[in-house]
């Protein structure tokens, strides 16, 4: 076996013994930073699910505002000469009750655009979220436009609405089941 | 004698087959008979050493060798594990997105956006309501509620309208009864109120009221001292 010379003590030092050591010393460390790395690896993992789950969330919101918003276009924009379309596209982004209330009452209200001359058109001011989860939401929308009728004398007035929605998922879709007034 | 006697005394190689898987020492008696076509060889070449046997394991101590791939082998892995415990730190402290966008207008969790929307509501109000009755207190105390720039605006405005306000006896009182989010980032909040004004003043001697309804795009900024009011825009 191979001798080392000794430290000032004159205690012989293997260094075969001194390796062992210094190896031993390194698999601990080796494996105390393992440990770690697999907790930091459980953190990073819970983090990006989280972090999907945020997203997931967040885009949610865009989603369902974006729905809210083409149905109140589609709600405020009425022209009886293209009556039959106007009352499709509002129906198109409806669901449950609401789409009921137009397929039922069409015909009557065709009629209705058509008698008095009814033509709305407007947009959507702001538009916001007032509760939502994961398949249904509440959206609040102010519009400004300005609508023209026989009762106008077929002058446009200005017409600010205050609107309140309910909308539910639908497969991909956010559909609005309620359209009402705020008073 | 066996043929592979035979055979083996005819090795070209002179020497005996059955040495190469002997499994007692080559110098050992062999208890069958030694024959002439048995051993060919002189008996000096039986007693050759065997191979060497290899080599003892060097893990201990000698550099280069084996310990010296382990202790190699160790550093390499803790050098890869710091690595990687680096590249978990950095992930886990990277803030999430806070831009807000058209596609993801809300980037905040629902407790704040909460707090946000319902500090802007309760906020609006008090700003918005006002009664001739200590009418600069109120101004003051609404001020409160703003920053810094919102609340300098709002002065004037309320220095201009101060006198008429006065002698009217005005009361003016406004509810929220419609709030939502527009937009929502760690540092600002857009709220969506629906509001109701009612108004009581005295024109030419007679008491009149007055009743609206409008929208309010409120915003609010995170401060050191809370949400505060930074504008409201009326339609």
């Amino acid at each position: 076996m191979e001798v080392a010379a000794g430290g000032a003590g004159d205690q012989p030092v293997t260094a075969g013994g001194a390796r062992v050591r210094l190896d031993i010393g390194l698999f601990v460390l080796a494996l105390v930073l393992a440990c770690a790395c697999v907790f930091g690896g459980v953190l990073v993992v819970q983090k990006h699910r989280d972090d999907q789950r945020a997203t997931a969330e967040q885009e949610r919101y865009g989603d369902v505002l974006a729905a809210a918003r083409t149905e109140v276009t589609a709600f405020i924009n009425i022209d009886y000469r293209n009556a039959q379309d106007s009352i499709d596209a509002v129906a198109a982004g409806a669901t449950g009750d609401f789409r009921k209330q137009y397929d039922s009452s069409t015909d009557g209200v065709v009629k209705l655009l058509q008698r008095e001359q009814s033509v709305m058109d407007g947009k959507v001011l702001w538009s916001g979220v007032v509760d939502i989860d994961s398949d249904s939401a509440t959206v609040l929308a102010a519009t400004t436009g300005t609508v023209a009728n026989r009762s106008t004398g077929n002058k446009q007035v200005a017409r600010y609405f205050r609107l309140k929605l309910d909308l539910q998922r639908v497969g991909d879709e956010w559909l609005t089941s309620n359209l009402e007034f705020v008073g | 004698m066996s043929p592979s006697r035979g055979l083996g005394s005819r090795n070209p190689t002179g020497r005996p087959r059955r040495l190469a898987t002997q499994t007692h020492p080559v110098d050992e008696p062999v208890d069958e008979p030694v024959g002439e076509n048995v051993v060919e060889e002189p008996v000096g070449e039986l007693d050759d050493p065997p191979a060497p046997p290899e080599p003892p394991s060097t893990d201990e101590g000698e550099p280069g060798g084996g310990g010296g791939r382990r202790t190699v082998a160790l550093l390499v892995a803790i050098v890869v594990l710091i690595g990687i415990g680096v590249g978990e730190v950095v992930y886990l402290n990277r803030d999430p997105a806070t831009a807000v966008s058209t596609d993801r207008p809300v980037v905040v969790g629902d407790a704040t956006r909460g707090e946000a929307v319902e500090t802007a509501a309760r906020s609006t109000e008090e700003i918005l309501s006002t009664n001739y009755q200590g009418y600069d207190d109120q101004v003051e105390q609404a001020t409160q509620k703003m920053t810094d720039t919102f609340a300098e605006q709002y002065r004037q405005t309320s220095d201009g309208i101060r006198d008429r306000f006065i002698a009217q006896k005005t009361q003016l009182q406004v509810k929220a009864v419609g709030q939502s989010v527009v937009q929502a980032s760690p540092s600002q909040v857009q709220a969506l109120l629906f509001l109701n004004q009612y108004v009581q003043k005295t024109v030419d001697g007679q008491p009149k009221t007055d009743y609206a309804q409008y929208r309010a795009l409120v915003t609010v900024v995170h401060t050191d001292h809370g949400w505060l009011v930074s504008g409201i825009d009326t339609q």
